[in-house]
């Protein structure tokens, strides 16, 4: 996939946007004081393909396992990985505050337990 | 491609910004004649005011093209209005200063003001990066690179230096806000 120059200034507005997966990955790099580098490297993938994936929409909770699933195909991560990345953020969301955060946890993980998929 | 993004498939977006961003950006660099980042930098906040609330696009009333063109031409006049009336204040403040020096005791009595809250800063700010970049921020600076080195912050990856600046950049303004509250209440 070839990388457009505004492709980087997209992915960092991300983080305004809390209905993306730069979203995520904002808080994940902060929960873990960590760089977006780690967070490709830990998902195997490019900082590129990180960047479109921050593009994405972040995994609607009773769709949890099946969003995770298109996007771990369409850029070709480990699903199970990108799971990890975004249960942790709603886990420490849920920690923080007792918010729709916590749902979204609970939700996924009934979801993915329902499914009977290892996400 | 709408229904998609309705839907709340998770990768729809990503195919509104590979479809849209650059076709957006050339129509709006054409027809109001901004330049490249300008166009590209309304072109995103096009594309996200979609994809924040997708229900405000009505496919009765048009192409969803037609709908982006209409936010990203909107949001670069707006920038393009912005940074003209900025330029109209600096010019015409420099005027003034060059037209109306200050009487000697004007000038002493900034001094003594901008002074005062320096040193306000410097009782309330401890660390020098924090410092530094206040300094080029109260200096009119926005370059992210410059704020970046005044940070610490240019060894990072380009997401992260943009995020991270940002994030540093917002925190020094709210310590600014919070700053001149105190020095209204005459709390020196």
């Amino acid at each position: 996939m070839a990388t457009p120059s505004w492709l980087t200034h997209a992915a960092a507005r991300g983080a305004d946007h809390r209905w993306t997966f730069g979203a995520i990955v904002a808080t994940y790099c902060e929960i873990e004081r960590c760089s977006t580098e780690d967070v490709a490297a830990r998902l195997d993938c490019t900082t590129d393909t990180l960047m479109w994936i921050s593009l994405c929409r972040r995994p609607a909770p009773d769709e949890f396992a099946d969003q995770i699933q298109s996007i771990a195909t369409r850029f070709n991560v480990p699903a199970a990985k990108l799971a990890a990345i975004v249960r942790r953020v709603y886990a420490i969301g849920a920690l923080r505050s007792s918010d729709e955060s916590a749902q979204e946890l609970i939700a996924a993980r009934d979801r993915a337990d329902d499914d009977g998929e290892d996400l | 491609m709408h229904r998609r993004v309705v839907s709340g498939d998770a990768t729809a977006s990503v195919d509104v910004f590979q479809e849209y961003v650059a076709p957006l950006a050339t129509t709006v660099a054409g027809d109001l004649g901004c330049d490249d980042d300008d166009a590209h930098d309304a072109a995103i906040d096009a594309v996200y005011a979609y994809l924040d609330a997708p229900d405000r696009y009505r496919t009765e009333r048009g192409r969803l093209t037609a709908f982006l063109i209409d936010i990203a031409k909107k949001r670069a006049i707006d920038r393009l209005r912005s940074r003209s009336a900025r330029s109209e204040r600096e010019g015409k403040f420099a005027q003034a200063v060059e037209l109306s020096s200050p009487a000697p005791n004007e000038q002493m009595e900034a001094g003594v003001e901008a002074g005062r809250i320096w040193e306000m800063i410097e009782r309330t700010v401890s660390g020098k990066r924090d410092r530094r970049a206040l300094q080029l921020i109260l200096a009119g600076e926005r370059s992210t690179i410059a704020l970046s080195e005044a940070l610490g912050l240019s060894d990072l990856p380009d997401l992260d230096r943009q995020r991270e600046v940002k994030r540093n950049r917002d925190r020094l303004l709210k310590m600014l806000e919070r700053l001149g509250g105190k020095l209204r209440d005459g709390d020196t």
